[in-house]
């Protein structure tokens, strides 16, 4: 079986986008969009330069991981998103949303090292969603130069020669339909 | 609700499934039948597309985002024909000889699980790749471990037509990784043992000579990847003379608990361990081969000596971003340069302790309790110390390390490493930490006291039932569980198989 080439794969060079499926059951984030917004421009800055288009990707994103979660999630994504919109009144008279960049980075900050495991969990969540909605999107992941390719060295063959070096055993990689 | 019938119901199609599936065809021979029951979908080759949001939602369960009871950690595991090894990297270790010794297992013997463990390091391809197929991610663990006075060595990895994608942990998309979904279960299925997928065990009882499974089978969803179940959706009853459960540390011991197995069996879901781990990330000054070529190619091992272990990885830039710990630039600042991005896994060597252990919710649905103890903190600190100086040996300019504080390390505070990097510095909820190899919850030992299982995987005082994944483990198994799994559900094949007189 020498020889035998690996099934074409139809894939594109890069994989592609997210579906936007609108599988959620209920829309979580449009009672709470601004907050939310605002968390992921704290969270990832390359969001405050985001488009309308950008901001649709990555709620798309974000509703479509949530809508797989357990509807009590949902729930908490949304109560903890409100709490923290009014948190911030008694120690800035604004809410969070309406605070600085820099005063909302110090409030998550701060939050994230409370000693109220749940305060901590809930930064945690919403971070792990920012980061999501902004570093899921596979456009923006070209820009910062991720490329992965299903075809991997066979596309990058500067990158081969690049990286040859002598730590590596030196068995032949066997080939598919080769004996084990 | 249907009736179905068969002589040996297999749950679960991963490591230990799929070994015991593709040993039982000698019974399939005879005219028995065989059946496997997997969860997840049965994908086809064009759907593995390389999306770290998709192909996550596909084949992990939860999408990968399955947490412990207190949401401090998150658990990895697969849930597709194949199980985890349609998802992990590929990395294949024989176990460790200490590490089974240290475990006493009346019966295991550590030969014995060698030379099955060197079968399937052929029969799955298992070797070492050639220089041209690792990457400077890679290449640069090396140089740092030798700068930093280490000694890395290199993983032996199952897979065979390897184009260097980099998508391991997203199913490979050329399907190079030899998997028990490439190797063991289709062999099975063309020695007559059927599968079938979407397939979820609800409950397990005595019944007759053997056991009788309510399951329920799904029906493909429009979103959902992968084939239809090979069985009609609807409930069904399947009576076998045996069961062997191989859900995985966490699948099977659900499965026995909401099955009430805990009443005769008080070590149902104790003794779970799961190597904790978390990432690390170097920026160099200039761009480095990361997003091509086998991402886990070496590691080192100081887990006799210190209890840790090092491994390199490359992982997608929202994982990436999600498993740093901070928030704005003290972690964008890092995945913004992606193409300079060295990277590191930080994995301690837990043990079996009381408070980690594996329960149901008044649902069925497995909780996992798990508490970081002093020992696994004060690990996770020297395994960083360590990998922050292995970072710095291969000339990266930065780091980013979870337990430092603050988290970004400079060159010029390589001589501050141990004050900065301290195990106080560990914050359940804040530090982003997971783990990927699940272990323990039906251990084998001596008697129903201190275990669920004999060295055979037969449970205690019920004959129909084996267990043979890698929820076997009595304690953690320090290396890449992969290969130990293999081997032990080929020892449970071996006894079951005898029992119908094939030896």
């Amino acid at each position: 079986m020498a020889g035998t080439k690996i099934a074409p794969i139809r894939l594109p060079s890069a994989p592609p986008r997210a579906t936007v499926s609108g599988m959620s059951p209920k829309p979580v984030l449009r009672r709470v969009r601004n907050t939310f917004r605002a968390v992921v421009q704290t969270v990832a800055p390359r969001a405050t330069a985001f488009e309308e288009e950008e901001w649709a990707w990555a709620e798309s994103l974000v509703e479509d991981a949530l809508a797989q979660r357990p509807k009590r999630v949902r729930r908490q994504v949304v109560r903890f998103l409100r709490l923290l919109d009014l948190l911030t009144i008694p120690w800035y008279g604004w809410t969070f949303t309406g605070l600085s960049d820099g005063q909302r980075l110090r409030v998550l900050r701060a939050l994230e090292r409370s000693s109220i495991p749940l305060i901590r969990r809930g930064v945690w969540g919403v971070r792990t969603l920012g980061f999501l909605a902004v570093y899921g999107q596979e456009d923006i992941q070209a820009r910062i130069g991720y490329r992965p390719d299903y075809r991997g060295w066979d596309v990058r063959p500067e990158a081969a020669s690049a990286a040859t070096h002598p730590h590596a055993g030196a068995e032949d990689e066997p080939e598919p339909g080769e004996g084990a | 609700m249907k009736d179905e019938r068969c002589n040996v119901l297999v749950v679960g199609s991963g490591a230990g499934g799929g070994t015991v599936a593709q040993r039982l065809t000698a019974l399939a021979d005879r005219g028995l039948r065989v059946l496997v029951l997997e969860q997840g979908p049965r994908l086809e080759d064009h759907e593995f597309n390389g999306s770290e949001v998709e192909m996550p939602r596909a084949l992990y369960e939860d999408g990968a985002g399955f947490l412990t009871a207190d949401g401090s950690m998150t658990l990895a595991f697969g849930r597709a024909y194949g199980g985890s090894t349609v998802v992990y990297t590929g990395t294949s270790l024989p176990p460790p000889r200490r590490v089974i010794g240290e475990w006493e297992v009346p019966g295991l013997d550590y030969d014995d699980l060698a030379a099955r463990t060197e079968r399937y390091q052929a029969e799955n391809s298992v070797h070492l790749l050639p220089p041209h197929r690792i990457n400077e991610n890679n290449h640069l663990f090396v140089k740092g471990c030798e700068a930093a006075g280490f000694k890395a060595e290199q993983f032996p990895v199952n897979v065979r037509g390897c184009r260097g994608s980099s998508l391991c942990n997203v199913g490979c998309p050329n399907g190079a990784k030899q998997g028990t979904h490439r190797v063991q279960l289709p062999a099975a299925e063309a020695g007559g043992v059927e599968v079938v997928t979407r397939a979820s065990v609800d409950r397990i009882k005595a019944g007759g000579e053997g056991g009788v499974a309510r399951v329920t089978v799904a029906a493909k969803q429009e979103h959902d990847a992968g084939l239809p179940s090979e069985w009609e959706p609807g409930e069904y009853r399947i009576h076998a003379d045996h069961i062997v459960l191989a859900g995985g540390s966490i699948g099977s011991s659900a499965l026995l608990l909401r099955s009430g197995f805990d009443s005769k069996l008080p070590r149902i879901g104790k003794g779970f361990t799961c190597h904790p781990c978390f990432i690390l990330v170097g920026e160099h000054p200039q761009p480095i081969t990361n997003d091509v070529g086998h991402p886990k190619s070496f590691y080192l091992d100081a887990a006799a000596r210190e209890g840790w272990i090092l491994e390199t990885c490359m992982y997608f830039p929202f994982v990436t971003a999600k498993n740093l710990t901070g928030l704005g630039v003290d972690v964008t600042g890092f995945i913004e340069s992606f193409p300079r991005l060295q990277m590191i896994l930080v994995m301690a060597c837990d043990r079996a302790v009381e408070d980690n252990r594996i329960e149901v919710d008044g649902k069925g649905k497995p909780v996992v309790h798990y508490t970081f103890t002093e020992e696994v903190r004060e690990r996770l600190a020297l395994a960083t110390r360590a990998a922050a100086r292995i970072f710095f040996g291969a000339g990266a300019l930065r780091v980013h390390a979870p337990i430092s504080q603050p988290t970004t390390l400079t060159w010029a505070e390589l001589g501050a490493l141990n004050s900065r990097i301290q195990p106080e510095h560990f914050l359940p909820g804040r530090t982003s930490i997971s783990a990927a190899h699940l272990m323990g919850g039906c251990g084998m030992g001596r008697d129903r006291r201190d275990s669920v299982t004999d060295s055979w995987g037969r449970v205690h005082g019920f004959p129909w039932l084996r267990v043979a994944d890698i929820s076997l483990f009595p304690d953690a198994l320090e290396i890449n569980p992969y290969l130990t799994v293999m081997a032990l559900a080929d020892r449970v094949a071996d006894g079951l198989l005898k029992e119908y007189g094939i030896s």
